[in-house]
């Protein structure tokens, strides 16, 4: 879907100016420039290479909608940002034309604690959103490495996975509706029933919510979201219990999985090379395996399945660190890895491949992963396991780019894609929340995808994106779908 | 030795190659504006831009960072800012900030004609308001104050004058309501010119003096414990200097560096080697960045706090309220960020009988700002808005009262309660010490 697109004039401006208003409309070199990266590397001198022609603050879902009417007639590219936190260049206007930034959209619309589920606009931070639920007693649905900065609709147009997906779940679990401005500013309900959008199933007709989660912006503007919230349990406890090897750590977990224990919120598992890198900034000792365990529920609940659980991750050698260890993790989960950034060579970004593989693969996964990186001579920053559930889990590696070495930037480009192959020849997918174009601004158009994707399928994706936005005037370029045209 | 961007490089590398955006949420600029590049990770960006010449320096870029308050959130959130120090990882885009505000001046663009009226009238009377020194020195009248001594306490031009610029946004407010904004206001003409502080008339000085009463109180409340406690101090009155923070937030180095090294040779030479302040912008200037300037600047700096928490411990004074009273704590940027003091007010405050501390959500390092520092002069309105909100976050603590340590932030304060709690009273430490001792 390369269209030829329009451009913008003065006078074009001036009406979303009008229908924006003046505060909300910025044309200045200064308040472009921020909107040009995500968090996916980027070659250093293009860092400034994807500047939107404009940026728009839309308030409301009427703004949206009119400027999309606009956008749609004249054909500008439109590309929406929440927090920038993406790390598949989904947030970047490829084709230049309008960036709408979604985060003055970030009211709490209802709190309804009756019926358990909040509406929200899609700009508010995940964070934000956790600290207010919290006044209520309820607790936040989505919480992931990012939250500080990371907003509910980046999180929803990606897909995205949490800390407390085991008791929560993933977004596409917990999203029960959404108001979506389709590219001809039609406004839309996407749920399971149109007059409320907060049923989590019903039997009739398409489920539209979930087309529009993961779909990275290319669909539509998500302007709310209905998702379900739960009440902040008595106890949450969190544990750091380490293992010899990484092997251990990952049976003791299959262990605790399968005896099905009531109130296991979290599993994070990390391999030694992770804690080597730890030990580097920290100073702590390394082991073979770990694994980030949390519980909660009422006392009696959490002391049973923790005892329980003790004693299957006895049986592998799982020695549990202590609270102190467990509560100073659990405190840092956010600032992690944006740390770890700082301690490599200057300039050196934390890079991070997210293939989703199966939880008996998961081992495998991760040794291979480590084999490519070293083959390719990068920095390796470890590799850890966001679990899910049995078929998928999010099997991570984590390795230095120097976002200044463009000679290096080929080897690469060749090892990101080795490791998304190798989780795809063992039945796995590229990504679990972060997206296809990680390697940069579509960087690797549909070669990757066709090895995921048979020919059928990308047509069905591409006669999809076609029906909602037959302009293509929305986030073009992400998932190659600008390339898909006749495949 | 002024400073220049240089000095930001690995900042810059840093902050560009993470761009975690942590810092953003939660900066008071940026909650009230909305838009990248009114934000610590944005502004990065908008610097790296500027270097690489494809940001232009221009009014617009100067105008747009003028509104950042200089609060050091950023600073303090930004996760590689936290690393163990061997990494020597900081990132401060609002240092950054201040820094290309120098560079902009330097090429004739202006802070607005309020923050260069501040200037103007820190070099010819040596205070921010323009006012009469012996104005500034009143506060001790009756006092007994000694006036030298290693050890002095120093009152800064802020407390005993900050009538003036609470009376100053006041007025511009009481515009607003004609239909005059603020912010129009001071582009038009700079607040301080358009109220003629430098002239005032009679009737203003009237609500000004009656305004200034409270930060002169507690002054003499601070003086009187420190007295009370047995702390031997003197106090330089009219010779006391301004420290020209305003040089320094308004991007006039050149200025601040010339004042700094006049200072420094002021206090050398009357004997000086540690300061006690109740003003932790003055504290925050004297730690921070006259280093900058003045290698082997060696005076010891304390905050009023610091020292009574030390001395009612070592003494094992017991401190007791007559009536409970039930306190929001407002960290001030300064002193928890630029001074480091957050623990000793808490201990101080939990020891006394009676008070019952509140913590806002945003509290102890992490603290918000309540507007001031430097822009509530340049866009007023806004610097209100956020006075509001902190105000407001202070009053869901279920608390009765607010205290804080900052004649800065007394004045955000007043302003912000205004609207939704014109009633609640807003104390110094010092008054609540005062009061307990
Ligand atoms: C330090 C760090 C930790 C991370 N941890 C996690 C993690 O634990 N789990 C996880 O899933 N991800 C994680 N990520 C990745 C990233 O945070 C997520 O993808 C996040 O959900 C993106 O949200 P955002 O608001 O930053 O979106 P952006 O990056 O701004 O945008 C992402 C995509 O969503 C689209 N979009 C944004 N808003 C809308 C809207 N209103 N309507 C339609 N489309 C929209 C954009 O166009 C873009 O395609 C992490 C990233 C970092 C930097
Ligand atoms: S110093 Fe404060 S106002 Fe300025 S950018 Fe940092 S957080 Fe924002
Ligand atoms: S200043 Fe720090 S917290 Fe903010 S974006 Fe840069 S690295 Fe992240």
């Amino acid at each position: 879907m390369k269209m030829g697109y329009g451009k913008l004039s003065q006078t074009d401006i001036k009406k979303l100016i009008d229908v924006a208003g003046e505060e909300n409309v910025f044309t200045n070199k200064e308040d472009l420039v921020p909107y040009g990266r995500d968090n996916c590397p980027y070659k250093w001198s293009e860092k400034f290479r994807f500047i939107p022609d404009v940026v728009i603050t839309p308030i409301s879902t009427s703004h949206v909608s009119e400027i999309l009417k606009i956008a749609n007639e004249l054909k500008i590219p439109v590309t929406q940002k929440g927090g920038g936190t993406g790390m598949s260049g989904g947030c970047v206007p490829k084709y230049g034309g309008i960036l709408l930034d979604m985060k003055k959209m970030d009211k709490i619309l209802e709190v309804n604690k009756d019926n358990l589920y909040v509406v929200v606009q899609p700009g508010i931070t995940n964070l934000r959103l956790i600290k207010e639920l919290e006044k209520h007693g309820l607790m936040g649905p989505h919480e992931p490495g990012s939250s500080p900065s990371s907003t509910i609709g980046g999180a929803l147009s990606t897909s995205g996975v949490n800390y407390r997906q085991g008791v929560m779940g993933a977004l596409i679990d917990e999203i029960l509706g959404l108001e979506v401005v389709l590219a001809d500013g039609e406004v839309i309900r996407a749920g399971r029933n149109s007059a409320i959008t907060n049923l989590s199933k019903n039997s009739v007709g398409y489920d539209l919510c979930h087309l529009f989660v993961g779909d990275f912006g290319s669909l539509g503007v998500k302007t709310a979201a209905t998702l379900k919230t739960i009440p902040i349990p008595e106890v949450e406890e969190i544990h750091v219990v380490t293992f010899p090897d990484f092997e251990s750590t990952l049976k003791a977990i299959l262990k605790i999985q399968r005896a099905m224990l009531p109130g296991i919120f979290t599993y994070t598992a990390f391999d030694r090379e992770y804690m080597e890198k730890a030990s580097q900034i920290y100073g702590s000792e390394v082991y073979g395996g770990a694994v980030l365990i949390g519980f909660m529920g009422d006392r009696e609940v959490v002391d049973y399945t923790r005892k329980k659980a003790e004693k299957f991750w006895e049986e592998y050698g799982g020695q549990d660190m202590g609270p102190e260890e467990a509560d100073a993790e659990w405190e840092n989960r956010f600032d992690v890895y944006p740390r770890m950034i700082a301690t490599g060579k200057p300039a050196a970004r934390w890079h991070y491949e997210d293939p989703t593989v199966k939880m008996t693969d998961l081992a495998k996964a991760l040794k291979k992963y480590h084999q490519i990186v070293a083959k390719y001579g990068f920095d390796d920053w470890g590799g850890e396991a966001w679990i899910y559930d049995q078929t998928s889990t999010l099997s991570a590696i984590m390795y230095a780019v120097d976002e200044t070495d463009e000679d290096n930037w080929d080897k690469y480009m060749k090892c990101a894609n080795e490791i998304v192959e190798a989780a795809i020849k063992m039945g796995g997918s590229i990504s679990n929340c972060l997206g296809y174009d990680k390697r940069g601004v579509g960087r690797h158009g549909l070669s990757l995808l066709k090895k995921e994707y048979s020919t059928p399928e990308l047509r069905t994706i591409y006669e999809i994106k076609k029906a909602l936005d037959p302009n293509g005037i929305l986030n073009p370029g992400i998932l190659s779908l600008d390339e898909m045209e006749g495949v | 030795m002024a400073l220049n961007l240089d000095y930001f490089d690995k900042d810059l590398l840093i902050c560009n190659t993470c761009r975690c955006g942590f810092c953003r949420d939660e900066c008071p600029w940026y909650m009230a504006r909305k838009v990248e590049s009114a934000s610590p990770k944005g502004v990065m960006e908008v610097i790296q831009a500027y270097r690489e010449g494809v940001v232009k320096p221009s009014q617009q870029l100067l105008d747009r960072i003028s509104w950042c308050f200089g609060c050091r959130y950023c600073k303090e959130r930004c996760p590689p800012s936290n690393l163990p120090e061997k990494f020597n990882a900081r990132v401060d885009p609002g240092g950054a900030v201040k820094v290309l505000r120098y560079e902009l001046r330097k090429k004739g663009y202006t802070m607005g004609k309020s923050a260069e009226t501040v200037n103007n009238n820190v070099k010819k009377t040596g205070n921010p308001f323009g006012v009469a020194k012996k104005e500034r020195a009143k506060w001790a009248e009756g006092l007994d104050l000694k006036k030298k001594g290693k050890r002095i306490f120093f009152a800064s031009c802020m407390n005993p004058l900050m009538g003036y610029g609470e009376t100053i946004l006041k007025i511009s407010d009481s515009l607003e309501k004609f239909g005059m904004t603020m912010e129009r206001l001071s582009k038009l003409t700079g607040i301080l010119e358009a109220v003629k502080l430098d002239r005032v008339s009679a009737k203003l000085l009237k609500g000004t003096s009656k305004n200034n009463e409270k930060y002169i109180n507690s002054l003499r409340n601070s003086a009187k414990v420190l007295k009370k406690l047995g702390i031997e101090f003197g106090y330089l009155g009219e010779d006391e200097p301004c420290c020209g923070s305003s040089f320094y937030t308004y991007g006039d180095f050149d200025s601040f560096e010339s004042n700094a090294r006049e200072v420094y040779k002021n206090l050398k030479e009357r004997g000086v080697e540690e300061i006690i302040t109740l003003n932790p912008i003055c504290g925050g200037v004297f730690k921070n960045y006259y280093p900058e300037f003045i290698p082997g600047f060696d005076i010891k700096v304390k905050h009023f706090v610091e020292v009574v928490a030390e001395e009612v411990d070592r003494q094992g004074i017991e401190l007791k309220l007559d009536n409970e009273m039930d306190i929001a704590w407002h960290d001030p940027c300064y002193l928890a960020r630029y001074m480091g003091v957050t623990k000793e007010v808490r201990t101080l405050l939990r020891s006394i009988k009676g008070l019952n501390l509140r913590e806002p959500e945003a509290t102890g390092n992490l603290t918000r700002c309540d507007g001031g520092g430097g822009p509530e002069i340049i866009c007023p309105d806004i610097a209100k808005g956020v006075a509001e909100y902190r105000v407001k976050e202070l009053m869901d603590t279920g608390a009765s009262v607010i205290a804080t340590s900052c004649p800065a932030c007394v004045m955000m304060l007043e302003i912000g309660k205004a609207k939704n709690y014109p009633d609640v009273s807003i104390f110094d430490i010092s008054d609540i010490i005062s009061m307990a001792l």
